[in-house]
Protein backbone atom coordinates (compact mmCIF):
# COMPACT_ATOMS: atom_id res chain seq x y z
CA UNK A 1 0.00 0.00 0.00
CA UNK A 2 2.94 2.22 0.73
CA UNK A 3 4.25 1.60 -2.40
CA UNK A 4 1.20 2.68 -4.17
CA UNK A 5 1.16 5.90 -2.65
CA UNK A 6 4.54 6.63 -3.22
CA UNK A 7 3.65 6.65 -6.80
CA UNK A 8 0.59 7.98 -6.74
CA UNK A 9 0.96 11.10 -5.02
CA UNK A 10 3.36 12.91 -7.92
CA UNK A 11 0.56 11.81 -9.81
CA UNK A 12 -2.16 13.49 -7.96
CA UNK A 13 -0.32 16.80 -7.77
CA UNK A 14 0.89 16.54 -11.40
CA UNK A 15 -2.37 16.31 -12.61
CA UNK A 16 -4.38 18.87 -10.54
CA UNK A 17 -1.82 21.47 -11.25
CA UNK A 18 -2.23 20.61 -15.01
CA UNK A 19 -5.91 21.00 -14.97
CA UNK A 20 -5.69 24.23 -13.41
CA UNK A 21 -2.76 25.53 -15.69
CA UNK A 22 -5.12 24.01 -18.86
CA UNK A 23 -8.01 26.66 -17.46
CA UNK A 24 -6.13 29.38 -17.37
CA UNK A 25 -4.94 28.80 -20.36
CA UNK A 26 -8.21 27.94 -22.32
CA UNK A 27 -9.01 31.84 -21.18
CA UNK A 28 -6.32 33.35 -23.05
CA UNK A 29 -6.53 34.43 -26.94
CA UNK A 30 -9.84 35.38 -28.72
CA UNK A 31 -12.56 32.68 -29.28
CA UNK A 32 -13.96 34.45 -32.28
CA UNK A 33 -13.76 36.45 -34.99
CA UNK A 34 -15.19 39.95 -34.83
CA UNK A 35 -14.48 43.52 -35.97
CA UNK A 36 -15.01 46.58 -34.55
CA UNK A 37 -16.49 49.84 -36.09
CA UNK A 38 -16.46 53.71 -34.97
CA UNK A 39 -19.33 55.56 -36.25
CA UNK A 40 -20.04 59.34 -35.32
CA UNK A 41 -23.52 60.34 -34.11
CA UNK A 42 -25.47 63.38 -33.61
CA UNK A 43 -27.14 63.93 -30.30
CA UNK A 44 -30.00 65.59 -29.09
CA UNK A 45 -28.17 69.16 -28.29
CA UNK A 46 -25.92 69.14 -31.25
CA UNK A 47 -23.33 67.35 -29.65
CA UNK A 48 -21.28 64.74 -31.74
CA UNK A 49 -19.92 61.64 -30.08
CA UNK A 50 -18.78 58.17 -31.40
CA UNK A 51 -20.19 54.76 -30.94
CA UNK A 52 -17.86 51.82 -30.74
CA UNK A 53 -19.73 48.83 -32.44
CA UNK A 54 -18.40 45.03 -31.82
CA UNK A 55 -20.10 42.40 -34.19
CA UNK A 56 -18.79 38.75 -34.10
CA UNK A 57 -19.02 36.17 -36.66
CA UNK A 58 -21.51 34.20 -34.99
CA UNK A 59 -23.56 37.67 -34.34
CA UNK A 60 -27.31 36.84 -36.00
CA UNK A 61 -28.05 40.58 -36.95
CA UNK A 62 -26.36 44.12 -36.77
CA UNK A 63 -26.29 45.60 -33.80
CA UNK A 64 -28.76 48.44 -33.37
CA UNK A 65 -28.43 52.04 -34.45
CA UNK A 66 -25.46 50.69 -36.73
CA UNK A 67 -25.42 52.20 -40.27
CA UNK A 68 -23.06 50.25 -42.54
CA UNK A 69 -22.69 53.80 -45.02
CA UNK A 70 -21.55 55.57 -42.00
CA UNK A 71 -19.96 52.98 -39.90
CA UNK A 72 -15.95 52.58 -40.29
CA UNK A 73 -14.02 49.53 -39.94
CA UNK A 74 -10.83 50.27 -37.29
CA UNK A 75 -9.96 47.09 -36.03
CA UNK A 76 -10.52 43.53 -36.84
CA UNK A 77 -9.57 39.93 -35.37
CA UNK A 78 -9.09 37.58 -38.03
CA UNK A 79 -7.82 34.39 -36.60
CA UNK A 80 -9.48 32.68 -33.61
CA UNK A 81 -8.51 29.88 -31.61
CA UNK A 82 -11.58 28.29 -31.16
CA UNK A 83 -10.72 24.63 -31.34
CA UNK A 84 -7.34 25.54 -29.29
CA UNK A 85 -9.64 26.79 -26.16
CA UNK A 86 -12.61 24.02 -26.16
CA UNK A 87 -9.85 21.32 -26.01
CA UNK A 88 -7.89 23.01 -23.19
CA UNK A 89 -11.25 23.28 -21.61
CA UNK A 90 -11.64 19.55 -22.25
CA UNK A 91 -8.36 18.46 -21.13
CA UNK A 92 -8.55 20.62 -17.95
CA UNK A 93 -11.54 18.77 -17.16
CA UNK A 94 -10.20 14.96 -17.93
CA UNK A 95 -7.26 15.67 -15.86
CA UNK A 96 -9.77 16.86 -12.81
CA UNK A 97 -12.24 14.07 -13.16
CA UNK A 98 -8.91 11.34 -13.01
CA UNK A 99 -6.90 13.64 -10.36
CA UNK A 100 -10.13 13.10 -7.88
CA UNK A 101 -10.63 9.28 -8.74
CA UNK A 102 -6.90 8.92 -7.52
CA UNK A 103 -7.11 10.86 -4.59
CA UNK A 104 -10.45 9.24 -3.62
CA UNK A 105 -7.58 6.14 -2.54
CA UNK A 106 -4.57 8.83 -1.93
CA UNK A 107 -5.41 11.28 0.13
CA UNK A 108 -7.17 9.37 3.07
CA UNK A 109 -4.08 6.96 3.05
CA UNK A 110 -1.33 9.59 3.40
CA UNK A 111 -3.05 12.00 5.54
CA UNK A 112 -3.67 8.67 7.98
CA UNK A 113 -0.45 9.79 10.11
CA UNK A 114 -1.49 13.02 10.94
CA UNK A 115 -5.16 11.96 11.59
CA UNK A 116 -3.19 9.63 14.20
CA UNK A 117 -1.12 12.31 15.92
CA UNK A 118 -3.96 14.77 15.85
CA UNK A 119 -6.14 11.68 17.53
CA UNK A 120 -3.11 11.08 20.11
CA UNK A 121 -2.61 14.58 21.32
CA UNK A 122 -6.95 15.36 21.78
CA UNK A 123 -6.10 12.03 23.38
CA UNK A 124 -3.70 13.61 26.29
CA UNK A 125 -5.09 16.77 26.04
CA UNK A 126 -8.12 14.72 27.78
CA UNK A 127 -6.61 12.92 29.81
CA UNK A 128 -4.61 15.90 31.55
CA UNK A 129 -8.39 17.56 32.25
CA UNK A 130 -9.72 14.20 33.39
CA UNK A 131 -6.47 14.38 35.93
CA UNK A 132 -6.97 17.99 37.26
CA UNK A 133 -10.78 16.86 37.63
CA UNK A 134 -9.43 14.33 39.87
CA UNK A 135 -7.50 15.61 42.26
CA UNK A 136 -10.06 18.67 42.78
CA UNK A 137 -12.46 15.80 43.64
CA UNK A 138 -10.18 14.00 45.91
CA UNK A 139 -8.98 17.41 47.72
CA UNK A 140 -12.84 18.19 48.33
CA UNK A 141 -13.88 14.60 50.03
CA UNK A 142 -10.93 15.32 51.65
CA UNK A 143 -11.74 18.51 53.85
CA UNK A 144 -15.47 17.53 54.03
CA UNK A 145 -14.02 14.69 55.76
CA UNK A 146 -12.02 17.05 58.26
CA UNK A 147 -14.77 19.13 58.89
CA UNK A 148 -16.70 16.06 59.93
CA UNK A 149 -13.79 15.24 62.30
CA UNK A 150 -13.71 18.07 63.44
CA UNK A 151 -17.62 18.51 64.08
CA UNK A 152 -17.91 15.03 65.82
CA UNK A 153 -14.71 16.63 68.36
CA UNK A 154 -16.95 19.76 69.31
CA UNK A 155 -20.11 17.73 69.69
CA UNK A 156 -18.25 15.28 72.25
CA UNK A 157 -16.91 18.23 74.30
CA UNK A 158 -19.79 20.67 74.09
CA UNK A 159 -22.49 17.96 74.04
CA UNK A 160 -25.84 18.23 71.82
CA UNK A 161 -28.68 20.92 72.34
CA UNK A 162 -31.55 18.35 72.14
CA UNK A 163 -32.11 18.30 75.55
CA UNK A 164 -32.63 22.42 75.74
CA UNK A 165 -34.58 21.49 73.13
CA UNK A 166 -37.00 19.60 74.62
CA UNK A 167 -37.36 21.98 77.74
CA UNK A 168 -38.25 25.33 75.80
CA UNK A 169 -40.83 23.24 73.58
CA UNK A 170 -42.22 22.02 76.90
CA UNK A 171 -42.31 25.60 78.28
CA UNK A 172 -43.79 26.48 74.68
CA UNK A 173 -46.42 24.45 75.28
CA UNK A 174 -47.31 25.33 78.50
CA UNK A 175 -47.56 28.81 77.69
CA UNK A 176 -50.15 28.58 74.46
CA UNK A 177 -52.58 26.43 76.77
CA UNK A 178 -52.93 29.22 79.54
CA UNK A 179 -53.09 31.71 76.27
CA UNK A 180 -55.94 29.42 74.95
CA UNK A 181 -57.59 29.62 77.74
CA UNK A 182 -57.83 33.27 78.54
CA UNK A 183 -59.06 33.22 74.66
CA UNK A 184 -62.23 31.11 75.48
CA UNK A 185 -63.38 32.49 78.63
CA UNK A 186 -63.53 35.55 76.57
CA UNK A 187 -65.11 33.78 74.23
CA UNK A 188 -67.44 32.40 76.39
CA UNK A 189 -68.33 36.26 78.31
CA UNK A 190 -68.92 37.48 74.31
CA UNK A 191 -71.43 34.99 73.67
CA UNK A 192 -73.74 35.73 76.04
CA UNK A 193 -74.99 38.87 74.93
CA UNK A 194 -74.93 37.96 71.18
CA UNK A 195 -77.44 35.24 71.60
CA UNK A 196 -80.41 37.56 70.61
CA UNK A 197 -79.21 38.29 66.38
CA UNK A 198 -77.13 34.98 66.47
CA UNK A 199 -79.94 33.29 65.05
CA UNK A 200 -80.65 35.46 62.63
CA UNK A 201 -76.88 36.53 61.57
CA UNK A 202 -74.32 34.00 62.06
CA UNK A 203 -70.87 34.74 62.86
CA UNK A 204 -69.21 34.16 59.14
CA UNK A 205 -71.94 36.41 57.81
CA UNK A 206 -69.85 39.44 59.99
CA UNK A 207 -67.22 40.41 57.23
CA UNK A 208 -69.67 40.58 54.47
CA UNK A 209 -72.40 42.05 56.53
CA UNK A 210 -70.07 44.91 57.40
CA UNK A 211 -68.73 45.58 54.33
CA UNK A 212 -72.25 46.35 52.57
CA UNK A 213 -73.13 48.42 56.22
CA UNK A 214 -70.28 50.14 55.15
CA UNK A 215 -70.91 51.00 51.57
CA UNK A 216 -73.97 51.59 53.00
CA UNK A 217 -73.49 54.14 55.39
CA UNK A 218 -71.15 55.77 52.71
CA UNK A 219 -73.70 56.43 50.35
CA UNK A 220 -75.82 58.26 52.53
CA UNK A 221 -78.39 55.93 54.16
CA UNK A 222 -79.82 56.18 57.55
CA UNK A 223 -79.95 53.21 59.94
CA UNK A 224 -83.35 52.36 59.33
CA UNK A 225 -82.57 51.85 55.84
CA UNK A 226 -79.84 50.08 56.49
CA UNK A 227 -81.68 47.00 58.61
CA UNK A 228 -83.81 47.49 56.31
CA UNK A 229 -82.65 46.91 53.22
CA UNK A 230 -79.10 45.54 53.57
CA UNK A 231 -80.10 43.87 56.62
CA UNK A 232 -83.75 42.80 55.46
CA UNK A 233 -84.57 42.29 59.03
CA UNK A 234 -87.65 43.01 60.43
CA UNK A 235 -87.40 43.43 63.50
CA UNK A 236 -85.42 46.57 64.27
CA UNK A 237 -84.14 46.15 67.92
CA UNK A 238 -82.23 42.85 66.75
CA UNK A 239 -80.66 44.32 63.59
CA UNK A 240 -79.55 47.80 65.22
CA UNK A 241 -78.12 45.44 68.00
CA UNK A 242 -75.94 43.74 65.00
CA UNK A 243 -75.18 47.02 63.71
CA UNK A 244 -73.77 48.29 66.84
CA UNK A 245 -71.75 44.88 67.98
CA UNK A 246 -70.34 45.50 64.44
CA UNK A 247 -69.32 49.02 65.28
CA UNK A 248 -67.38 47.99 67.72
CA UNK A 249 -65.94 45.02 66.24
CA UNK A 250 -64.15 46.67 63.25
CA UNK A 251 -64.29 50.25 64.78
CA UNK B 1 -2.41 19.51 1.46
CA UNK B 2 -3.66 16.99 -0.71
CA UNK B 3 -7.35 17.49 0.79
CA UNK B 4 -6.75 21.46 -0.76
CA UNK B 5 -5.89 19.80 -4.00
CA UNK B 6 -8.39 17.25 -4.07
CA UNK B 7 -10.86 20.66 -3.51
CA UNK B 8 -8.57 22.48 -6.21
CA UNK B 9 -9.69 19.65 -8.63
CA UNK B 10 -13.25 19.84 -7.91
CA UNK B 11 -13.83 23.41 -8.59
CA UNK B 12 -11.78 22.91 -11.94
CA UNK B 13 -14.05 20.31 -12.96
CA UNK B 14 -17.42 22.92 -12.50
CA UNK B 15 -15.46 25.78 -13.66
CA UNK B 16 -14.53 24.21 -16.71
CA UNK B 17 -17.67 23.13 -17.18
CA UNK B 18 -19.12 26.46 -16.83
CA UNK B 19 -16.88 28.23 -18.49
CA UNK B 20 -17.78 25.46 -22.00
CA UNK B 21 -21.21 26.75 -21.13
CA UNK B 22 -20.03 30.44 -21.89
CA UNK B 23 -18.39 29.69 -24.92
CA UNK B 24 -21.67 27.85 -26.59
CA UNK B 25 -23.60 31.09 -25.36
CA UNK B 26 -20.79 32.80 -27.26
CA UNK B 27 -20.66 30.89 -30.74
CA UNK B 28 -24.06 30.35 -30.55
CA UNK B 29 -26.18 33.19 -29.92
CA UNK B 30 -29.43 31.60 -29.48
CA UNK B 31 -28.32 30.08 -26.21
CA UNK B 32 -27.42 32.80 -25.02
CA UNK B 33 -30.09 33.79 -22.16
CA UNK B 34 -30.65 29.83 -21.79
CA UNK B 35 -27.15 29.39 -20.61
CA UNK B 36 -27.45 32.68 -18.31
CA UNK B 37 -30.45 32.01 -16.57
CA UNK B 38 -29.53 28.47 -15.85
CA UNK B 39 -26.43 29.72 -14.24
CA UNK B 40 -28.27 32.39 -11.94
CA UNK B 41 -30.28 29.53 -10.87
CA UNK B 42 -27.77 27.13 -9.85
CA UNK B 43 -26.20 29.80 -8.28
CA UNK B 44 -29.01 31.01 -6.21
CA UNK B 45 -30.19 27.33 -5.35
CA UNK B 46 -26.23 27.01 -4.79
CA UNK B 47 -26.49 29.47 -2.16
CA UNK B 48 -29.73 28.96 -0.37
CA UNK B 49 -30.51 25.45 -0.32
CA UNK B 50 -26.60 23.62 -0.21
CA UNK B 51 -25.94 26.57 1.89
CA UNK B 52 -28.47 27.99 4.42
CA UNK B 53 -31.10 25.17 4.10
CA UNK B 54 -29.08 22.33 3.90
CA UNK B 55 -25.67 23.59 5.64
CA UNK B 56 -23.00 22.54 3.34
CA UNK B 57 -20.81 25.41 2.76
CA UNK B 58 -18.09 23.80 1.31
CA UNK B 59 -19.78 22.26 -1.68
CA UNK B 60 -21.64 25.61 -1.84
CA UNK B 61 -18.74 27.44 -1.85
CA UNK B 62 -16.86 25.45 -4.16
CA UNK B 63 -20.09 25.71 -6.69
CA UNK B 64 -20.29 29.37 -6.45
CA UNK B 65 -16.56 30.20 -7.10
CA UNK B 66 -16.56 27.69 -10.32
CA UNK B 67 -19.59 30.03 -11.73
CA UNK B 68 -17.82 32.62 -11.14
CA UNK B 69 -14.63 31.50 -12.94
CA UNK B 70 -16.38 30.31 -15.84
CA UNK B 71 -17.96 33.59 -16.23
CA UNK B 72 -15.07 35.47 -15.78
CA UNK B 73 -13.09 32.90 -18.29
CA UNK B 74 -15.40 32.58 -20.51
CA UNK B 75 -15.76 35.85 -21.22
CA UNK B 76 -11.88 37.44 -20.70
CA UNK B 77 -11.33 37.88 -24.28
CA UNK B 78 -14.15 39.68 -25.38
CA UNK B 79 -13.62 41.95 -21.63
CA UNK B 80 -9.87 42.41 -22.92
CA UNK B 81 -11.13 43.86 -26.62
CA UNK B 82 -13.66 46.38 -25.11
CA UNK B 83 -11.23 47.45 -21.99
CA UNK B 84 -8.68 47.78 -24.89
CA UNK B 85 -11.44 49.63 -28.05
CA UNK B 86 -14.44 50.87 -25.64
CA UNK B 87 -12.95 51.71 -22.43
CA UNK B 88 -15.35 55.08 -22.09
CA UNK B 89 -18.64 53.00 -22.34
CA UNK B 90 -17.47 50.72 -20.02
CA UNK B 91 -16.75 52.50 -17.29
CA UNK B 92 -19.85 54.44 -17.55
CA UNK B 93 -21.58 51.18 -17.49
CA UNK B 94 -19.78 50.55 -14.24
CA UNK B 95 -20.48 53.01 -12.95
CA UNK B 96 -24.30 53.50 -13.44
CA UNK B 97 -24.48 49.74 -12.14
CA UNK B 98 -22.21 50.82 -8.90
CA UNK B 99 -24.43 53.65 -7.87
CA UNK B 100 -27.87 51.47 -8.58
CA UNK B 101 -26.71 48.43 -6.61
CA UNK B 102 -24.98 51.61 -3.38
CA UNK B 103 -28.60 53.28 -3.68
CA UNK B 104 -30.32 50.16 -2.99
CA UNK B 105 -28.15 49.11 -0.52
CA UNK B 106 -28.68 52.17 1.32
CA UNK B 107 -32.59 52.43 1.02
CA UNK B 108 -32.98 48.78 2.02
CA UNK B 109 -30.84 49.60 5.02
CA UNK B 110 -32.72 52.49 5.96
CA UNK B 111 -35.95 50.55 5.71
CA UNK B 112 -34.56 48.02 7.76
CA UNK B 113 -33.92 50.34 10.57
CA UNK B 114 -30.22 50.76 10.62
CA UNK B 115 -29.34 47.45 11.93
CA UNK B 116 -30.82 47.00 15.43
CA UNK B 117 -30.96 50.02 16.51
CA UNK B 118 -32.40 50.07 20.41
CA UNK B 119 -34.23 53.35 21.69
Amino acid sequence: MEAKLTKQKPLFIGLSCLSVGCLIGSFAYPLQKLELYRQTERGQFDTIYTKTYLITENDLNYPYGFQKTKARKFAQIHVDYKIQKILLLALAAGCSISALLIGNETVPLSELESEIASIKAQAKKELTLKGIKHRFALASKSQQLLFLDEMKALMDEFGSSEQEILEADEINALYSEAEADETTEEAQEEEQPEDSFRAQFPAQMDETAWKAILKALTSGATKHEIIKDVLTCSDLTIGGAYIDYLKGKYL
Amino acid sequence: MLRHLKNTNELILYASLSCGAAFLGRILPPFYFPILFLRLGIFIYCFFIIVKAEGNTELGIILGAAIFLGILGGYWDLIEIHLRYNLAQVASTITAVLVFVASTLVILYQLRGNGSKTN
